[in-house]
């Protein structure tokens, strides 16, 4: 088999008593969208987070084609290739959509010690950035300020800023969280339409979409992967039945 | 083109009132010795001076409070460290001696600018370089005990006239014009205060001022997308020092004097009213907060010792109802508005 685009061993952390990622072994291979579900509280959040170096783990590895980043912090760990969305939309509410895809970009192009050129007449910036915010159907609210964006625009320029990083890996959570129906499917049709290009790790509650997009799932149970696998062999998986689906929570 | 046209649509476009609004701001303030001296009021000359003077220290400050989010309680530190380049390389001139057995004294300002906007910087980088580990109110804090720390060393320092601080018998030389005469001094400040102005306006709409903008809003996305905050805030916190130790440099110039008093916490927080008076975060602020604060000074001490008393709730009255300082009340009265 191939190296991993990512690889994740023996990951461990705790919080006081709370064992929140509980030896986690976890591998992504490029090209593929792996789903990483779970019922609330399992620590799928908390694991992208360590993933993404806004939270150190406290044992383990983590490593990106084949190097490992655990020493890295988030900023350097994007230029390494990886981004993620954020649950909770983490955007820049003063500036209009298009500044904040464009700064991603920005970004992307090496450092910002320009001082002279105004940013916003940068046509190589703002073509970019355009480009993504059409990927992600938002291209006619461009200059609309984020502050006065709906929820679902808000969702959907998390996840055009993620793509203007042009990661390698793509950490998503939980991007339908908060969707409409129609959001809902527009979203998935835009991740399948990513697949095979960007390679994800999803966290999502969303079964439906879970099952209509991942090539395969992991399941995460109280910090502690019970098992791995194509969709079909997750749903007809016993353990994961009794400790995820059988509960209801989905 | 068309894609021109759809980005700087939008609140991003200098609007022709906006321009018409800087042109008639510019004409007045060339315009403005002349006016006063036919209206018989030569005085108001060097109250101008002083004006221009602490716009360009509160615009300096404006950047890292303003556009950065870097509440810093210690800028009379680069003000005050700005106006004792200038008064000890002219005391080492007078005496013909070499300033740390090194440097020789100067009375050119063509040198003395530079060097100030040098040592403010250097401090900057020092003071921002440790302040910028912490932030909120551990940085307000400790940003205030470094400039008090310049402070007491300055009052010690008795070499430099400790407590009493010292005179500088002549203003600094510049191409031979007769700089002791106070229209000549307002333009070279006029001057100096639009090239700060114009510097201002170029970095907070550049990459960087967008990184700093960003950082400012949400640090937390902008490290997601790959962006470290600390350089930013440290560069932008250089470059502010720079602007204030200049600013200083002129106002040892314009009083002949430089003390500690241009070093103790109530400069720091007189910096800081004229950037909230003015609004924060916006270009031209500081410049109506400036005018304002030492206006308001001029007249109310003329009336009452206790002029503070007054200044309080005006200061109120505008924090509270204005929604962005004068500036923005400007702004809102038609007379264009200042980008933020």
């Amino acid at each position: 088999m191939t190296q991993p685009l990512l690889s994740v061993r023996g990951l461990r952390k705790r919080f006081g008593g709370l064992v929140a990622t509980d030896n986690v072994d976890l591998d992504v291979v490029e090209g593929e969208i792996h789903a990483l579900i779970g019922p609330n509280g399992a620590g799928k959040t908390t694991l992208l987070t360590q993933l993404f170096g806004e939270l150190s783990h406290d044992e383990g590895e983590i490593r990106l084609e084949g190097e490992p980043i655990d020493a890295l912090a988030t900023p350097q760990r994007v230029q390494r290739g990886l981004a993620r969305t954020f649950q909770i939309n983490q955007l820049l509410p003063d500036f209009s959509m298009l500044d904040n895809v464009a700064l991603a970009v920005q970004a992307r192009q090496g450092h910002s010690f320009r001082f002279l050129a105004d940013a916003r007449r940068d046509k190589g910036l703002r073509q970019r950035a355009r480009e993504h915010l059409t990927t992600a159907g938002l291209a006619h609210r461009a200059e609309v300020k984020v502050a006065d964006l709906s929820h679902g625009e808000q969702k959907q320029l998390e996840f055009a800023i993620a793509l203007a990083c042009e990661p390698r890996l793509l950490l998503l959570d939980e991007p339908m969280a908060g969707l409409g129906h129609a959001e809902s499917e527009q979203m998935v049709a835009m991740l399948s339409g990513l697949k095979g290009r960007v390679t994800m790790l999803l966290v999502e509650h969303d079964m439906d979409a879970v099952f209509a997009l991942a090539d395969r799932i992991s399941v995460l149970v109280y910090g502690r992967i019970i098992a791995t696998g194509t969709a079909a062999e997750i749903r007809d998986n016993e353990d994961v039945r009794t400790a995820y689906l059988g509960e209801g929570d989905a | 083109m068309s894609e021109d046209a759809i980005t700087h649509t939008g609140p991003n476009t200098p609007s022709a009132s906006r321009a018409l609004m800087l042109l008639a701001l510019a004409l007045c303030l060339v315009a403005l010795p002349f006016l006063v001296q036919a209206l018989g009021q030569p005085a108001l000359v060097p109250l101008a001076t002083r004006v221009l003077i602490y716009a360009i220290a509160a615009a300096s400050l404006n950047l890292a409070l303003g556009f950065g989010g870097m509440v810093s309680f210690g800028h009379a530190a680069f003000f005050g460290v700005g106006g004792y380049v200038v008064g000890i390389l002219y005391r080492n001139y007078v005496d013909d001696s070499l300033f740390l057995g090194l440097i020789p004294g100067t009375s050119q300002l063509l040198i003395t600018l530079p060097a100030a906007i040098l040592v403010g910087g250097l401090l900057a980088l020092l003071i921002g370089a440790l302040s910028l580990r912490t932030s909120g109110v551990q940085f307000i804090m400790i940003t205030l005990a470094f400039a008090q720390m310049l402070f007491f060393l300055f009052v010690s320092l008795k070499a430099y006239g400790g407590d009493d601080g010292m005179t500088i018998r002549r203003r600094n030389e510049l191409f031979g014009l007769n700089t002791r005469d106070d229209i000549t001094f307002y333009f070279i400040c006029l001057a100096i205060a639009a090239l700060v102005f114009l510097a201002l306006w170029r970095i907070v709409g550049s990459r960087f001022g967008m990184v700093l903008a960003g950082i400012h809003q949400n640090e937390r996305r902008m490290a997601a997308i790959g962006i470290a905050p600390y350089r930013y805030k440290l560069a932008a916190f250089v470059i502010s020092g720079m602007g204030t130790g200049l600013a200083g440099a002129l106002m040892a110039n314009y009083l002949r004097f430089v003390s500690p008093d241009m070093l103790h916490w109530t400069k720091s927080g007189e910096l800081m009213i004229m950037v909230i008076l003015g609004g924060v975060g916006t270009l031209l602020g500081p410049l109506f907060g400036a005018a304002a604060l030492v206006i308001l000074e001029t007249v109310l001490t003329s009336w009452t010792e206790h002029w503070q008393l007054i200044l309080g709730p005006i200061l109120l009255l505008v924090v509270l109802f204005t929604q962005g300082g004068l500036n923005g009340l400007f702004s809102r009265l038609g007379l264009g508005r200042s980008e933020r």
